[in-house]
This record gives structure tokens, sequence and C-alpha cells, in this order.
């Protein structure tokens, strides 16, 4: 290569690679030295070493959110791989209006998560919520039936609609979540469709049922979307941020809904404790990679890149 | 088939470059057109709504007397509400660029304070001889930490029980029965739990709550503060939590007997059906909660959604021997100075007008100011006839309260924000108390983790505290 084109090349990587280097690459070191200093925006930073990490060990909420935060992750990864593949499996199977059922399930993409996470936060409101709404019929009519057969039934022996909120706050995010799973499974559709129609011949040739042919042609033929889908959903559901900031604005009942993103952003911005958020923000960090390598590691031997 | 190799010519990418460079340019904050010989002031502040049009009236009404600085130049005051407007200050500050007043709540004024982010008030006061004793005692302690005055008034408030004399009437019989006065509210804390039972309807099929006398969660804000009630402290003034305090867990075991009682499920769900605060949905207004403790504020909010709702206000009573003296919690919105600030000289003379008598009493409550915030002013005396034409009816309740001994706001501590939240999620494990305890230990454990968890943070600010200096 020579020396022209060499430059040429690096000049149009360049606002790349200068982009990466102010708006990531500066500020992860910078939050790596922050996290060893006390730090509170407004004065200078102080050396404490490891103190902040110290801290955090003992810390009785740092490990609440961490475990919230850990369960919301599988919750939501694991739901949405199979909810969202079995969607692309349904789609894929309909020749008819495939285009009107992909532009449905992918609507909920274009509202703002903003505008969603106040929605559903009504919609879980135990007293006037939509889904209490549906639900209390059906608990009266049960109820009826209930003390029709033993009179002396009442109080908190009858049914009543529950508080979604307070009592399942994971649950009410996960299916927040799976709300906009479209996209997702958008993706897997516009691979499944690339799937050489010979695979499938051939496993009908040797007699595989409907399910053997999911098994065994479209998921390895998939498996790289698979991965990468997964991936995008651990640290996209790691950091997610403003839908439990909007449904639960003080991290639910007893922190059940308070996540690392939310402990992060209170210690930087409301108890001023910079330093401490950046430690935060470091371990978060590490959990990110390691459930990502993780990912790669479960999957090397179980991804199919037809190139290989 | 070749692949076809499309040329960008370099006058492409030079001219994308330049397009680029010249849109970073413009890319600055909009500033309007100065006149001539004019120091402009800018004032970030929290209010929306009617608060922020009478605080805006307030600036118009400093623009127009043409107040000058040293130099002779005409100081211009530029009014911006702004949301979080701490959280935005505080980058502002950070970054260089702040603005000149910055309007926060007496209770993080501390924290900046300690964070040097706050210019410190005392040379302008001495300079102008400007007289701090004309305050409530309890309004510039208040703006006072450190032996330095960080800050200065804006609006005050103070908290009352509000009660709904309808609904009141409407359970004569059975309050009279009790032996209870239904054209009063509740003295002490044994005839508020009576009051509140006589007042609490029960649907009578399904057994679901329909109105409540008195939920100690509504509206919720300052649940931190009921041990006050009982003569509790939250921190003993030389660097010790107090949230063990006994006073605190007395408090607090009344708090769980009381969800105990009405139900600690059901009250959590029931409440969810609450309209929100500024709405007729509002469950004070719409008749579900027959007595809430509230700020100065509400008289506003009735005379807004419920012209024709006939309440009344008073203390909350005391659990302790408190001498005549009425408990009252006292908060504050002030007006400060921020650290860097292009203006301090200038801004200082927009603080020294609206805390003046003209400047607060236009804010707080002028006729001519569509009847400003609808609150008291943190003066000791107010002009004649004031009250008489402010828009609260029961203006005086306030007054007293802020001028009582047991008048008391947030501790002043640096870690305050993170020491209040500690106290809500524990407040929230005590109400709801999942592991079934008897509601004293519910009590006692909640606070014990707060005690626990906030002691090790404020030796830790202390001690950086000292370091830095």
């Amino acid at each position: 290569m020579s020396l022209s084109r060499r430059t040429t090349g690096t000049m149009f990587a360049m606002p790349w690679i200068v982009g990466l280097a102010v708006f990531a690459l500066y500020p992860f070191l910078a939050s790596i030295y922050y996290s060893m200093t006390n730090f509170s925006v407004l004065r200078s930073p102080v050396w404490v070493g490891l103190d902040n990490y110290r801290a955090m060990a003992g810390d009785s909420v740092f490990w609440k959110v961490l475990w919230n935060t850990l369960a919301l992750s599988v919750l939501c990864i694991s739901g949405g791989i199979v909810i969202s593949l079995g969607l692309a499996l349904l789609m894929n199977t309909v020749r008819r209006g495939q285009t009107l059922y992909s532009s449905i399930f992918y609507v909920p993409i274009l509202i703002p998560s903003v505008v969603s996470a106040i929605v559903w936060a009504w919609i879980y409101n135990a007293q006037c919520g939509l889904l209490n709404g549906a639900i209390d019929p059906l608990l009266s009519a049960g109820n009826s039936m209930r003390k029709a057969l033993n009179p002396a039934l009442a109080g908190d022996a009858l049914w009543s609609a529950p508080d979604w909120k307070s009592n399942w706050p994971l649950s009410c995010l996960f299916i927040l979540t799976m709300w906009s799973i479209g996209q997702t499974a958008f993706i897997y559709l516009a691979k499944m469709q690339d799937v050489p129609e010979e695979f499938y011949e051939a496993a009908e040739i040797d007699g595989a049922s409907t399910w053997q042919k999911i098994r065994y042609v479209t998921i390895p033929t998939i498996s790289p979307i698979i991965l990468f889908n997964t991936i995008m959903a651990i640290i996209g559901t790691l950091q997610m941020f403003t839908e439990p900031y909007l449904i639960f604005p003080e991290g639910g009942t007893d922190r059940s809904a308070y996540f690392l993103p939310q402990y992060i952003y209170d210690n930087a911005f409301n108890f001023m404790r910079m330093g401490y958020a950046c430690a935060l923000s470091c371990i978060l960090f590490v959990v990110i990679v390691l459930l990502t390598v993780l990912a790669f590691r479960l999957s090397r031997d179980r991804v199919y890149y037809a190139g290989q | 088939m070749g692949v076809r190799v499309v040329k960008i010519p370099y006058v492409v990418v030079a001219a994308l470059v330049l397009l680029f460079i010249f849109s970073i340019n413009y890319d600055r904050p909009y500033a309007a057109p100065q006149p001539p010989n004019t120091v402009v002031v800018t004032y970030w502040e929290k209010w929306t709504g009617f608060e922020g049009e009478a605080m805006q009236r307030t600036v118009e009404l400093f623009n127009s007397k043409k107040i000058q600085n040293a130099r002779g130049q005409v100081i211009e005051c530029r009014y911006l509400t702004t949301t979080n407007v701490d959280r935005k200050s505080l980058l502002g500050i950070a970054g260089g660029n702040p603005p000149d007043l910055a309007g926060f709540w007496s209770n993080n004024t501390f924290t900046f304070a300690d964070l040097g982010a706050l210019t410190p008030l005392d040379d302008y006061i001495a300079r102008d001889h400007f007289d701090l004793s004309k305050y409530i005692d309890v309004y510039i302690e208040n703006c006072q930490y450190r032996g330095k005055t960080w800050c200065l008034p804006t609006t005050p408030a103070t908290v009352a029980l509000h009660w709904n004399k309808d609904m009141f009437k409407a359970k004569a019989k059975e309050l009279t029965g009790a032996g209870l006065d239904p054209d009063r509210p509740p003295r002490t804390l044994r005839e508020l739990e009576q009051y509140a039972e006589i007042l609490t309807i029960r649907d009578t099929t399904t057994g679901k709550m329909v109105q409540m006398g008195f939920l100690p969660t509504e509206p919720g804000w300052w649940n931190w503060a009921w041990g006050y009630y009982w003569g509790g402290k939250l921190y003993d003034g030389a660097g010790k939590i107090t949230a063990t305090d006994p006073k605190n867990i007395e408090a607090w075991t009344w708090l769980s007997n009381f969800a105990e009682k009405y139900g600690r499920e059901e009250t959590h769900s029931w409440q969810q059906g609450f309209g929100s605060f500024d709405s007729p949905q509002n469950a004070f207004l719409n008749g579900k909660v027959a007595m809430v403790v509230q700020g100065v504020w509400m008289a506003n909010f009735i005379r807004f959604h419920n012209p024709h709702m006939n309440w009344d206000c008073a203390p909350f009573p005391a659990v302790f021997d408190n001498g005549g003296e009425p408990v009252a919690i006292v908060e504050m919105d002030v007006i400060t100075i921020p650290r860097g600030s292009p203006h301090p000289d200038e801004a200082w003379e927009v603080i020294k007008f609206i805390n003046s008598t003209e400047g607060m009493e236009y804010l707080c409550g002028a006729r001519e100011n569509n009847g400003g915030q609808g609150k008291l002013t943190p003066f000791k005396s107010t002009t004649p006839g004031w009250i008489e034409a402010h828009t609260h009816p029961h203006l005086q309740v306030f007054i007293d309260l802020a001028k009582s001994k047991n008048a008391v706001g947030a501790p002043k501590l640096p870690i305050w924000d993170e020491y209040k939240k500690e106290l809500h999620a524990a407040f929230d494990s005590m109400w709801k108390n999942e592991e079934k305890k008897t509601p004293e230990k519910s009590a006692r454990d909640a606070l014990q983790r707060v005690q626990d968890r906030m002691q090790p943070k404020l030796d830790e600010a202390l001690r950086i505290s000292t370091l830095r200096q």
C-alpha cells in the first residue's frame, strides 16, 4: 500500500477515530480515574485509592440494585430471545399479509420510550389501570360464585385485583420490554427468509418434522443473529434507565425496582458522589463485559457461519 | 462483474467538512440583544405555571425600577424557568458557565455550600447594612450554614393539617356520638385517630375503601419528618445521625400501627387511584381523604380546582409537651448566587429587591400580581392590610406556625438528599412490613437500617470536608 493511499485511508477514518477517542475513550479512562477519587464535580477530586470499591462491598443498596439488575436482565434476555424468535417463526410461516404483521409488531418501536413508560405506568395502576379494569369483572364474577357457595366468605378471603407495581415490579418491566420486541423479531425474520430453501427440502426428504426443521435448520442458520441480538440485549437491559425511572421514580417499594443505572445517576447528580458513581459505572462495565464474554464462550461451537 | 468504484471528489469532502465546522460554530446559546449601558443578569428558577408567572412579574417589577450598578449601568434581570434547576446549575457551575442567580430549595443549599458552589452573601449583607433581624428566625437560620449566609428566601412555607369541613359535617352525628366536635379539627393524636376512624368509609358490599379520614402517606412528601411531631430529631448537630431517636421509633410505630389497622397493601394500592396533586382528582380536593398534611400552597390549588370547598387548617397535633408551641415543618425556596456568577454584584441587587418588603409582598401575595404565589412572607411583620387582602383565607395559621419555637426544617447536612431518600425507602419497608414483624419492630428495624447506613456516610463526608479545609 502506497503512503498516499494509507494516508488517505487514515484521514477518512480519522473523524471516527477522533470521535471515539474524545467521546468514548477519554470518558472511559477518566471514569476509571475518578472511580478512585472522592469527586463531587464541583471540587477537585481527592485520591482515595480503592476506597470506593471497598465501600461498595459493604453497601447493601449496591448489592440489592446489582441483584435487581441481573434478575431483570436474565428475565428480559431469555424471555426476549424466546418470544421474538417465536414471533419471527410465526411470521415466517405466514405467506399472506406478512408485511402487515411485521409492521404491526414494529409499530411500538416508533413510540418514544418516555411515552411508552408513562402509558404502561397507567396500565399497571392498581386502582384505575387498564389491566385491573379487565381483570376486575372476572374477579367479581368469581367472588360472586364463591360467595354463593360459601356465604361466610368475606374480607381478605375474596379475590382482589393485584397491585402490579408493588408486587411484581420486574414482571412489569419485562412486559414493557416485550412490548417493543418487534425490532428483534424483524431482524430474525429477515435472516430466516435468507435460509436457502434447499436446506428445508433436504430435511423434508430425510423425513424431518416441522420442529426438527426449526431445531436443525432454521436455528443453526440464524445463530449468528441470535448471538448478535443476545449481546445487544445484554447491553440494553443492563443499562435500562428511562422505563424504571419513570414507572418507579422512587425505586419501587423498598427499592424492589431500583437498578444499577438509577443508582449511578442518583449518586452522580443527587448525592454529589461522582467518584462513587464512576466506581459503580466501572462495575457495570465489567458485568457487561463478563456477560458478553460468557455469551461468546457459550456460543463458540453453536454458532454457524456460512463462510466458515 | 467488476466492482464499480465511485470516486468522491475532494471538493465534496471539503465542502462537508466546512459545513460541519460552520454548524458547530453556530451551536451556541441564543443571546438576546443587550440594550446599551445595561448589564443583564440571568436567573434560573424552578417554578412553572402561576408560580413562575408571579416570579416573572416580580422580576419585571425589579427591571422597571432601573436600578443601576456601581458603574452606572442599568441592571436587567432575565428570568428563565428551568426544570431540575439544581442539577443544571451544578453542571453550569462545574463547567464554568453558571447563571448569575439560581433558585434552589433551602435543604439542598447546604450540600451546594459545602461543595463551594455558592457565593456567600455576608460581605454584601455587611456592606449594605442589610437587616437580617426582620426575618422570622427559622427562615434566616435555614439560610445559614457553617457560620455563613448562603442564600435568602424567595418564598417560605410551613405545613399544617388541612381538613374538609363538609366531610366532618356529613359525619357530625357519629362524631358527636363519640364525644368529638364536628366543627373543629383534632387537637391530640388520640382525637386524630378517632376522627380518622369515624370518617373512614368502606363499601358495604365489597368492603373496599371508599373514603379515609386520614392517610399519613397522602401526599407522603414529609415521611421523613414524622418524628418531629413526637419531639424526635434526625441529627444531633454534632456529627451524629439520630434516626433511631426513641421519639422517632415511637412515631414510626404509630404509623406502622396505622398501616396495620387500615391495611398495609390496601392503602398502598388504593392510593394509586388518586389523581395528581395539581388536579381536581387530588385526594383531598375530591373528598377521598378528609384530612391531609399540606403546605401553605394548598390554598392555591383549592382555589383553582375546587373553589367552593369548605375547608380549614390547623397545626398537626404534637405528641410531646411542646409548651403550647405547635410543631411546624418548615420548607423554603431560596435564591443564591452560584460560584463563578459573571455579575455577582448585580445579582445581589436582584436578591435585595426580592427580599425587600415591596418585592417579597408582591411575589408572595399581592393582588396586583394576580395573588402572587399565594404564600406567606419570611418577615416577622407585613404591611398593614396585606394579610387581609391575601388570597389565602387562613394565612395566619402558617405565619403562627413559622414563628413557633418548634418550627423546624431539614437537618443541615451535606448528605441530606441521600439521608432523605434512605428514610423514604425505610418508610416504605416499615409500611409494607413484608416480613410480618410487630409494628414496633418494623419501625425500629427500618430506622436502625437508616442509622447503620447513613452514619458511615456522614463520617466520610465530614472526614473529606475536614481534609479539604
